[in-house]
């Protein structure tokens, strides 16, 4: 599970979040959703440790452990998925060999062997074939030349890879179409698992039409101020964030 | 009345000019009349200029006058034994069925005959066969370049090959540097490819990490309608050595010619590409990846001009310059009035990988004709912040995550390397030096 106590963080001297308190339990999804410029993307970033914030204060805890203090590459090897809002293109790479070499690198940091190259492509090719990926797409440049569509659904493979503890989705449902919505979303329930959580944010209710959150969580100026169940969402939807963000100020 | 400078001499260039009369006695008695001719020429050049310096532009940043500070003497003592125990080094590249001309401290000692290749060792001959003459007494638009000049005067070995158009498919130029003390050489070597000819030509420069030693190889290669080159140089030279080399080309009209260099030798290395495009529709593809670190000084030249329409040229480097190295890409393009319809690009883009690592490029387009395409580009960063958080988050460790974006970075010039299996032992190669990064 994934817990977040009283988080403060930073950059450039700019306050970004104020107390962000939220607490996902193993087998659930929590649905984030908020106005612009409310925190969203950064407080993904944080959990997952880039470095250009700096936290102030509080914890993040992942399956109890605080994960703060833990480089990024150390965070995803203990199970901690992002999915990113813009997948970043890496140009000479291809999309199989950061795959391999991203599997590889988290079975090495947690003293596991590593995957016989037979073994990984099996594995690769049945994800890649549920979420309608083609061998042609994973023998090309990461991301590079990608449409929207392709970059998420590439995102979820890498998920399904890595078998993550916990996955944050920032924003998967940004430039997708009913279809690959779908496609993206499906990938997103074949994960859900009793051990398994979810973080997702997102702008519109659309989406958790088909990932169906256990609750829904209002950000705005940097810390949760609303927590419901999943009709809060169609509420929001409904009459947009105005009225709870003003009630909350 | 104009006061002109008149630079004082440094100690190496004192001794360079005095050592040559009696090493160009010693040697006379090879290469004939037009060796000893270049010979006189190119110290005449010497001694009125000296060492290439910051004074002369196209030598700005790499100062040999200030960087060349102890002349080694000319290699003479050559032996068979030497020859053997050079052969017997471990090869820096496999190349399947290769012709291997070994070219071992500046002499060409000897060869995998092959049919379809002619080679006269210039220094056997008392006097050269008219082909061979002839060959060495062309007029070049780069004789007056400073490391041309000191090449011909102290011509110390080199050879003339003629390449049929049946000729074998793969030439190895393997040049090895061995000695236990410092020594300068100067080979020149002129390749003739026919017309239709195919070849890949490796170049190779390998030498012991534990002596200041001094290369200034001349190479000149000539090729004939629709002959196809590829031609791949590797600079392994020894960690403490200067290695200067020339590359001139002369290329006939539907030739092609496709050049891909890999740069991690010597502590002061330049290379020089004087490329003269003469005939019509010819296609030039000039790239290269250099790889610099601890207080490595590593320079690409490039002189391309389009003298005849139609031509296309492409140039694509790629460097990556750690610790306190310094790197210099100077790229000029010249498209002459008759050459309309040429289509032109240079690219240099660099990866700084240290606050004390730097990079002058200097990319330079002279334009004559006004029906043209051409253009160049120029960059220099460090890795992206947003890839490397991108794989940090994927789960790969910084050292891990840098690598993978360098081999790529590399990867992408790599990519112009036609030969799959030569590519993949250049791309292991830049790996090797990814791995002995250290990661501060």
């Amino acid at each position: 599970m994934l817990e977040i106590r009283n988080l403060h963080a930073e950059i450039d001297g700019k306050k970004i979040l104020n107390g962000l308190t939220l607490s996902v339990p193993a087998g659930e999804v929590a649905a984030i959703m908020g106005p612009n410029g409310s925190g969203k993307s950064t407080l993904s970033y944080i959990v997952a440790g880039r470095s250009d914030y700096t936290v102030t204060a509080g914890e993040v805890l992942l399956n109890g452990e605080d994960i703060l203090k833990l480089p990024p590459h150390e965070r995803a090897a203990r199970g901690l998925f992002l999915a990113f809002q813009y997948p970043v293109e890496i140009p000479g790479v291809t999309t199989h060999t950061f795959l391999r070499t991203a599997m590889n690198a988290q079975r090495k940091t947690r003293g596991e062997e590593e995957l016989k190259t037979a073994d990984f492509i099996k594995i690769m090719r049945a994800a890649a074939d549920k979420l309608s990926i083609s061998q042609e797409m994973l023998r090309r440049p990461l991301n590079v030349g990608f449409s929207g569509g392709e970059k998420k659904r590439l995102e979820v493979l890498q998920m399904t890879l890595l078998e993550p503890r916990f996955g944050i989705l920032d924003e998967t449902d940004s430039g997708l179409d009913i279809d690959a919505l779908r496609v993206v979303s499906d990938g997103v329930n074949a994960l859900r698992s009793k051990e398994r959580g979810f973080l997702v944010i997102t702008h519109y209710q659309r989406l958790l039409d088909y990932i169906k959150p256990d609750s829904v969580h209002v950000m705005s100026n940097g810390r949760i101020i609303k927590s419901g169940g999943p009709d809060l969402a169609l509420e929001l939807e409904k009459h947009g964030y105005r009225d709870i963000v003003a009630n909350a100020a | 009345m104009a006061l002109r400078a008149q630079p004082v001499k440094t100690p190496a260039e004192e001794a360079i000019a005095a050592s040559f009369p009696a090493f160009a006695a010693r040697q006379a008695r090879w290469g004939g009349a037009e060796v000893a001719k270049a010979r006189e020429d190119g110290i005449a050049r010497f001694r009125a200029n000296g060492l290439p310096n910051r004074r002369i532009e196209e030598w700005h940043y790499t100062d040999l006058r200030s960087m060349l500070r102890e002349a080694a003497a000319p290699f003479e003592a050559f032996s068979d034994d030497l020859a053997r125990k050079a052969a017997a080094g471990a090869a820096p590249i496999a190349l399947e069925g290769a012709a291997r001309l070994l070219f071992v401290n500046g002499r060409y000692v000897a060869d995998k005959p092959a049919a379809g290749l002619e080679v006269v060792d210039l220094t056997t001959a008392p006097s050269l066969p008219p082909v061979a003459a002839q060959a060495l007494a062309r007029d070049t638009a780069y004789a007056g370049n400073g490391a041309v000049a000191l090449n011909r005067a102290f011509t110390n070995g080199g050879a003339i090959v003629h390449i049929a158009a049946g000729a074998p498919h793969v030439i190895h130029l393997d040049f090895r540097e061995i000695g236990s003390e410092a020594f300068s050489t100067f080979p020149h070597v002129i390749v003739d490819v026919a017309e239709q000819a195919q070849v890949l030509i490796v170049e190779s420069h390998r030498g012991s990490d534990d002596i200041a030693y001094q290369t200034n190889a001349l190479i000149e290669l000539k090729l004939a309608a629709q002959a196809r080159v590829s031609y791949v140089r590797l600079n392994e030279a020894g960690a403490k050595s200067i290695s200067l080399a020339t590359l001139g080309l002369d290329i006939a009209d539907h030739a092609t010619f496709n050049l891909f260099s890999l740069n991690t030798g010597a502590a002061l290395s330049r290379h020089q590409i004087f490329l003269h495009s003469d005939g019509e529709q010819s296609s030039i593809d000039l790239a290269g990846v250099t790889l610099a670190r601890g207080k490595q000084h590593a320079d690409t030249t490039l002189v391309v001009e389009h003298k005849a329409p139609r031509c296309k040229s492409r140039e694509f480097y790629r460097y990556i310059v750690d610790e306190s190295a310094t790197g210099v890409f100077q790229g000029k393009i010249v498209v002459a009035p008759d050459a309309q319809k040429t289509d032109g690009a240079m690219k240099s883009q660099t990866i700084l990988l240290s606050d004390e690592a730097a990079m002058n490029n200097k990319p330079e387009l002279e334009i004559f004709a006004d029906d043209v395409l051409c253009g160049h580009g120029a960059t220099c960063g460090s890795l992206d912040d947003d890839q490397l958080f991108y794989a940090y988050s994927r789960g790969l460790p910084p050292a891990q995550a840098q690598a993978l974006l360098l081999e790529a970075f590399a990867g992408e010039a790599l990519e112009r390397v036609a030969d799959e299996g030569l590519r993949e032992q250049l791309r292991d190669k830049v790996c090797a030096w990814l791995a002995q990064r250290v990661i501060q």
